[in-house]
């Protein structure tokens, strides 16, 4: 009987264990948040839309991620590597980059010598695209309110496409999130602005009639799918993709159409022209305008400095006043500004400035090489030029322009306005105006004014310069200069160029546009300058009131020379992407 | 013995060669031990993890072991004392600072690039290595470490590393047994490795200023300058010529048939090396640690035998308020001409870039300590159901452990001052009082049910048993990736083992265990472990039964699986967590910040516990009665290594790549063994030695691979690479300009100038860059572990000597770069440099033919200060780890006083380092920077009652 007892007991305790094992080993409660709890409210769902916001519209820009994926630096801003701003930093490998030109190699934790990371590209579309599968999931929200949120998502989508397809031309399209052993190889230039043009126009329809509260501006409309339409059609029909050969041969030649459109056709350009006509007009119906009262400092210094005008549609926000990296402490000068300024070491390039006129229309000259004049005669000339130099820079000695009256911005009070370390001739202020002591600023990713001078350079390249002046003047006019009147279309195209180089400065399309004009050589490389200054007598410390100082001359800039090779035309894809095999790299890397 | 060779076993490479020359020591392991006596009758050895039971001669996996009285040397911590000591350990130390000087140890090298940590068991029972490390040897009966999968098997994922299986003493029947052991002495730095003094450092940085202008001579310092600067020597000033070390511990022990006991208490002290007295608002750096134990063992019917064992341990540890880490870096770094030790009228030196002075850095900043508390309880039961049928029993167990700590800091800080200036902000502030209610703690719950049967049939002997084990950990540190804090490990494991002997000569055991983690996805949470080792006991066939040559020759093998769950690594891989990361600003002037949500990394629902196929075979010989020799081979197949999988391609947008079980390693080698035992009249010996030698290699770790010279894949574990250093650029190299000729491949590190690195190009193009980096050298773990010892008695007098060495190791200077990269970052300048490539003829200075090291500078040279050849450095060491010499009086007199025997003796411990490194730069190999090892003279005394 005992015996019995026993062996019962041994067995249910047996099954007993064996049945409850997997309670035993039950995961236990844990802190962390996963996949149905960011789902799961519309305030939770909010994290992931501001994620693939954040991430998404940083292209282009020095900012440095949070993981530990290589770094965008500061160095390596289009505004750096097209010579619009030089600098003097000695370390890290920007001298190197515009020496060597692009290159992929493993530099920079991999990145190598380029523009951008490639595969963050994908990582921040993969992001928008969890919110576009998930956001029906979540309970507090309206059908409607989550069919905006997915038609936000494509257009940001499509956004970063338009970034790709300016560096890389076709890329592999993406269009949900892929599992690990999904792949996509390589699409052709056309298949990927057909992705782009297909992902805006679906959001455009859903965006119909969405207006965002004050409280919620920054976020996708209707104009910003346009915009991003309108783009990437105006690349589509530029040069480098637009023309009856690749700029260069792939290393298989089948695989052209990866870089190229496979042949010039004039249409493009008029698909591209209504495409930014659009634009223009769905901003007056909407209240986003180009900015024009008559005063052109105030004017232009509105529309580029001021958070949230009516002249961008879309603008980089992202960025706080506790977060040591931001933009505002890298890119720009911000004299204000008490922490660790990587901009105190970069100012705007003697190629910039001489893009500049003066107020009259006619070309402003300067020192020569070695030709010491007196800083006086910089500062006469300086005030000399146009109203939109006025509002861009800081021309040492003389106090800036665009926030008169504040004495942060007084060099007569405020100490850190001293030429130090600057490589350039003056210092890029454009995005503070009237900032007083904000130390952020937002940077416009889709500003009206850039469809006026798209509709000038399609108009111009069908052969239609009335029309295109007609554009182009808007811009003029509203930047205090006097109409172009040339109508030959080299020399039209010419001063349009210059008109973005002017209007846009640090507003990452130089670069691009070079690369697309296939102007690389003329507009890229070449020989850099800068000023230098010399102290008045009996000036011991580092000079800032026109009385301190005594001469200026033109010199070679730190790196005296960039290099444009044709391979630049295009960046080249992250080494260690194209070591997995799927993608074809650019030619000439 | 031939003194050159024994010149070229010192100098480190030829462990082989000692053995061959038959030098030994007395680690009387298990297995030697049990070799001489394979007809004890008692199935003494219990089968790690399990209850089933052999015959200690039988043993088919591979265990080596060691007592806590053989490993007893003055030294405060329990890994520091396994060198040598255990054929298959790696012990390696890495820092010597009182309280936190644990050596790293590894059974068998590494297989694994993941966690390669040990699981420690005491009393079977899992606990932390730091409940292990600071037990008191007096308190351990025997460290036993498990290498091979048939040992392995019944600790299923936890056990693919090894184990270290450690049972603490019990009492036997018999008269109450006390012992009393208390020694003490001084501690020493085991090296001091001091920078040049002003008058050289002055010298060389005015070489490196003219390198760094042109190669033109321009000093820096002029000599009236260099006769005005300080010259301190702040290792001097910082550290005492010696501290002392004392511990004592007093056991009790005895029993009768009811009830056994053996009841420890016991003390350790160690004193720092900084010249600092201890108060209430300064700390020399120390550790006092007591340690208490009762074990019981209670026979309470005649079918129930109970155990209660109890070990509690406090620690109490005080520091002076700056991490030795940062303090040894401060007098690494400062050179002694910066500032004197103090200002004349009594306040502290110091300026913005030489901030911390290091004297005030122990006098000045106030003290730290903690409180550490730990305590391991076991309560285990067993039920002989001899009615059911003889020889089966049940037993049922549990186990808590915990550690907790808490802190108290007393701190201030002080102005800096230099010439009558004050320098830094720094401002003389009161004392303020801290105080940390901890963190980190950790608490064990285990639940134990064994059933088991003990047979024997004629000549065959039948030992099995299964259990079933139960255990959570739970911690407060967060190391658990995104999951959070304060998650429990849970973990299930129904494990056994089948012993069967045939006439003592055939063994076989079949292990096994079934085991579960909470680490993995439902449905995915169990894997199977089983084992299978055999042996047979030649030297018990007919044939050589009777042979005076082989007293005992026993050949084994074993098979089996293994799996790794580690713990303190990311947990639940196979769900994705989101975390905080960047965000969105919405609305006009007034932004509104909205936090972003992202995943950490993709999901894995196939994640599971790495994969361990491990092979082992061995022989056991002993020969005349004198001789022994056990030796092993082994191969482990690793796969399955949680790796994340950076082969996927970037455009599936996998930011950060979810982990998989991708990864595999082969970890291959062999352990040799050999005594030699004999007496000559009343001189009784033993000479031993040991080699464990492990090879590794990395099959597969989803590498991107970007320079193919240099792929980690198909190299072994931490292998280092870098470039191949090609002497110096000299003047020839260069042209008119100063640049390189034409021809030369031109670096693309930054500009170079006589006297930097050359770099050979390994692909033939015209550049020097990262493609021609390639592998350069063995890793700093050691491919060869060896050891020699000498153990003897001549009437009362005892003596032992035991060095240990590795070899198969390459250290990189670059990482000690205070004391190898001169002058870098205002830096300090070592011996190393006098080397430097230098050509001033008009000062007298060339040394382009003998130069070693490469032109000084005063900027951060970074064509020079890359992983090189140059820098590489021959890590092989050999030690005098122990030696010990002592006498014990049993005369009849003191068992008058009811004393049985005492014991006096003196010890040393690290007294000896060969090594190049040493010898040259006084680098020592093992430690290249920060807190250094200890050594040590002692006395003891150990009276037996």
């Amino acid at each position: 009987m005992k015996k019995t007892i026993y062996t019962l007991l041994c067995l249910l305790l047996a099954v007993g264990l064996s049945s409850c094992q997997d309670w035993f080993i039950e995961k236990p409660e844990v802190t962390g948040m996963d996949q149905d709890e960011v789902f799961s409210t519309a305030k939770n769902a909010e994290g992931a839309i501001a994620e693939a916001y954040g991430t998404i519209l940083s292209s282009g820009l020095p900012v440095l991620v949070w993981n530990n994926s290589p770094i965008m630096p500061y160095e390596t801003t289009e505004a750096i590597m097209g010579g619009e701003d030089l600098c003097r930093l000695t370390w890290g490998y920007m001298d190197k980059q515009v020496v060597a030109g692009m290159l992929a190699n493993n530099e920079n934790n991999g990145a190598g010598y380029t523009d951008d990371y490639f595969p963050n590209n994908y990582a921040y579309i993969r992001k928008a695209w969890l919110v576009y599968e998930n956001i029906d999931k979540v309970a507090d929200m309206s059908d409607r309110d989550k069919a905006v949120v997915k038609a936000e998502m494509q257009v940001l989508v499509a956004f970063r496409y338009v970034e790709m397809l300016k560096r890389y031309g076709g890329v592999p399209l993406v269009e949900s999130t892929l599992t690990t052993v999904d792949t996509r190889s390589r699409a052709t230039v056309q298949q990927t602005l057909d992705f782009i043009v297909k992902l805006c126009e679906s959001a455009a329809a859903t965006l119909e009639g969405v207006r965002w509260s004050a409280d919620w501006l920054g976020r996708v409309n209707k104009g910003v799918a346009l915009a991003v339409k309108a783009e990437a059609l105006m690349y589509a029909a530029r040069p480098l993709f637009n023309a009856d050969a690749p700029y260069m041969q792939m290393a298989d030649p089948a695989n052209n159409e990866m870089i190229w459109l496979g042949g010039y056709d004039a249409k493009r350009w008029e698909k591209a022209r209504l495409a930014n006509q659009e634009v223009i007009d769905w901003g007056k119906a909407n209240g986003f305008e180009l900015i024009d009262t008559g005063d052109p400092i105030k004017d232009y210094g509105t529309a580029v400095g001021t958070p949230s005008n009516r002249e961008v549609l879309l603008a980089y926000k992202q960025q706080r006043e506790s977060d040591d990296n931001g933009i505002y402490k890298n890119y720009t000068f911000m004299p204000t500004h008490t922490g660790h300024d990587l901009g105190q070491y970069r100012g705007t390039g003697y190629g910039q400035l001489c893009q500049y006129r003066k107020a009259d229309g006619t070309d402003q000259t300067w020192a020569d090489v070695d030709d010491w004049r007196p800083a006086s005669e910089y500062r006469d000339k300086a005030e000399e030029l146009e109203p939109r130099a006025q509002a861009s820079l800081y021309f040492y000695g003389v106090n800036p322009k665009n926030n008169t009256g504040n004495s942060r911005w007084d060099l007569y009070q405020n100490w850190r306005l001293e030429y130090k370390w600057q490589d350039g001739c003056a210092k890029n202020i454009k995005f503070w105006y009237e900032a007083g002591s904000r130390e952020w600023f937002e940077f416009p990713i889709y500003r009206m004014a850039e469809f006026y001078l798209n509709i000038a350079e399609a108009y111009n390249e069908e052969g239609n310069p009335t029309m295109a002046l007609r554009y182009l003047n808007d811009i003029r006019r509203r930047g205090g200069i006097p109409d172009e009147t040339q109508t030959d279309q080299m020399q039209l195209r010419r001063s349009i160029h210059r008109e973005w180089a002017v209007e846009f400065y640090e507003e990452n399309q130089w670069y691009p546009h070079a690369r697309h004009w296939k102007e690389g050589a003329s507009m890229i490389g070449g020989a850099k300058y800068k000023f230098e200054f010399s102290q008045a007598p009996g000036v011991s410390w580092n000079p800032r009131k026109p009385e301190e100082f005594a001469n200026y001359t033109r010199k070679p800039s730190y790196v005296a020379a960039y290099t444009w090779h044709e391979r630049m035309s295009l960046s080249p894809f992250t080494l260690s992407e194209v070591n997995k095999g799927y993608l074809v790299q650019n030619p000439g890397y | 013995m031939n003194p050159n060779h024994m010149k070229s076993v010192f100098l480190g490479g030829a462990a082989l060669a000692v053995l061959a020359v038959g030098v030994a020591s007395p680690v009387s392991a298990r297995d030697t031990a049990a070799a001489e006596q394979p007809d004890s009758a008692a199935l003494e050895y219990v089968i790690p993890g399990t209850s089933a039971r052999t015959k200690a001669a039988l043993i088919t996996s591979s265990v080596s072991s060691v007592t806590g009285d053989e490993v007893s040397i003055p030294s405060a911590n329990i890994n520091n004392m396994l060198y040598g000591r255990i054929p298959g350990l790696v012990v390696s130390q890495t820092n010597g600072e009182p309280g936190y000087d644990a050596a790293t140890l590894n059974i068998r090298g590494v297989a694994t690039y993941n966690n390669s940590s040990l699981p420690v068991y005491v009393d079977g029972f899992q606990t932390n290595m730091a409940y292990f490390q600071f037990l008191s040897p007096s308190e351990i009966d025997r460290i036993e470490v498990l290498k091979d999968a048939a040992a392995l098997a019944p600790f299923g994922m936890r056990g693919a590393n090894g184990v270290i299986w450690v049972t603490t003493k019990r009492g036997r029947i018999g008269r109450p047994r006390v012992t009393v052991n208390v020694r003490g002495g001084v501690q020493q730095p085991m090296n001091l490795q001091k920078p040049l003094r002003t008058g050289d450092y002055t010298r060389l940085y005015n070489e490196a200023a003219s390198n760094d202008n042109g190669n033109v001579w321009t000093p820096y310092y002029t000599d009236a300058q260099i006769a005005q600067l300080p010259d301190v020597d702040w290792y001097r000033e910082v550290t005492k010529k010696a501290t002392p070390y004392t511990d004592a511990d007093v056991s009790v022990s005895g029993g009768d048939k009811t009830v056994r006991y053996f009841v420890l208490f016991g003390y350790m002290g160690q004193r720092g090396i900084y010249d600092t007295p201890t108060n209430d608002t300064l700390a020399n750096a120390g550790i006092d640690r007591y340690n208490i134990r009762t074990n019981l063992d209670m026979n309470l019917f005649n079918f129930l035998e109970a155990k209660v064992d109890v070990g509690g341990r406090i620690e109490d540890r005080r520091y002076p308020n700056r991490s030795a880490g940062n303090l040894w870096k401060e007098l690494a770094k400062y050179p002694s001409s910066v500032y004197p030790v103090q200002n004349p009228d009594g306040t502290w030196t110091g300026t913005p870039i030489y901030n911390f002075n290091p004297l005030a850095s122990i006098k000045a900043l106030g003290r730290n300590s903690t409180h550490d508390r730990t305590l391991q309880a076991n309560f285990q039961l067993k039920e002989r159901l001899d009615f059911l049928a003889q020889g089966l029993y049940l037993s049922e167990a549990m186990s808590l452990s915990s550690w907790t700590r808490d802190g108290a800091s007393n701190t201030r800080n002080y102005s800096r001052w230099l010439d009558g200036t004050k320098q830094t902000t720094d401002n003389d502030t009161p004392y303020i009082r801290g105080e940390d209610s901890g963190q980190n703690q950790w608490t064990w719950q285990h639940y134990n049910a064994t059933l088991g049967y003990d047979g024997t049939f004629g000549q065959h002997v039948l030992s099995a048993s299964a259990g079933i084990l139960y255990n959570i950990y739970k911690t407060d540190f967060s190391q658990n990736g995104a999951a959070g804090k304060m998650i429990e490990y849970r973990h299930m494991t129904v494990n056994g083992a089948v012993n069967y002997a045939y006439d003592d000569r055939y063994v076989m055991t079949f292990s096994f265990a079934a085991d579960g983690s909470d680490n993995y996805k439902p449905g995915n949470r169990w894997g199977f472990y089983p084992s299978l080792g055999l042996s047979w006991v030649v030297s018990r066939e007919p044939f050589l039964r009777d042979s005076r040559t082989v007293d005992f020759l026993k050949i084994r093998a074993s098979v089996g699986k293994n799996g790794w769950d580690p713990m303190g690594e990311k947990r639940y891989l196979w769900e994705g967590y989101y975390t905080g990361r960047g965000g969105l600003n919405t609305g006009n002037s007034e932004h509104m910040w909205h936090g972003g949500t992202a995943l950490s990394y993709l999901p894995n629902s196939d994640i599971f516990a790495e994969k361990s196929l491990k092979y082992d075979a061995g022989i056991d010989v002993r020969l005349w009665n004198r001789l022994g020799v056990n030796v092993d081979f082994f191969l482990e197949k690793r796969s399955g290594i949680v790796t994340q999988d950076w082969m996927i391609p970037g455009a599936s947008g996998v930011d950060n790549p979810p982990y998989r079980n991708i990864g595999k390693m082969t970890n291959k080698g062999f352990e040799v063994q050999l005594s030699w035992t004999d007496r000559v009249g009343d001189f009784n010996y033993v000479l031993m030695g040991m080699a464990s030698y492990n090879s590794n290699k990395i099959d597969y770790m989803a590498e991107i691979v970007t320079v193919p010279t240099a792929a980690r894949t198909g190299q072994r574990l931490n292998a280092l690479f870098g470039y191949v250093a090609d002497g110096f650029y000299d003047w020839e190299d260069f042209d008119v300009n100063g640049e390189l000729k034409e021809g030369l491949p031109k670096p693309t590190f930054g500009a170079v100038q006589p006297g930097d690195i050359k770099y050979k190009n390994q692909n033939g193009d015209t550049v020097i860059d990262e493609n021609d980096q390639t592998a350069i050298g063995d890793s700093y773990l050691p491919e060869l572990q060896y050891s020699f010892s000498l153990a003897a008695s001549w009437k009362g007098f005892d003596l032992f000597a035991l060095f240990q060495g590795a070899a198969g190791r390459d250290v990189n200077l670059l990482d000690a770069p205070l004391q190898n990269v001169a002058f870098r970052d205002n830096g300090n300048v070592y011996k190393i440099a006098e080397g430097r490539w230098a050509y001033y003829p008009e000062q007298g200075i060339d040394t382009r033919a003998t130069a070693t090291y490469p032109r000084l500078s005063l900027q951060d040279n970074s064509n020079n200060y890359r992983n090189s050849t140059l820098w590489k450095r021959n890590g092989n060491f050999l030690k005098l780890r122990n030696v010990e010499l002592g006498y014990t009086f049993t005369q009849p007199s003191l068992s008058k006083a009811g004393i049985s025997k005492i014991r006096v003796y003196v010890s040393g411990v690290n007294l000896l380092t060969i090594s190049k490194l040493m010898h040259d730069y006084d680098i020592d190999p093992e430690i290249l920077s920060g807190h250094p090892a200890l050594k040590s003279y002692n006395l003891g005394l150990t009276v037996t009652f």
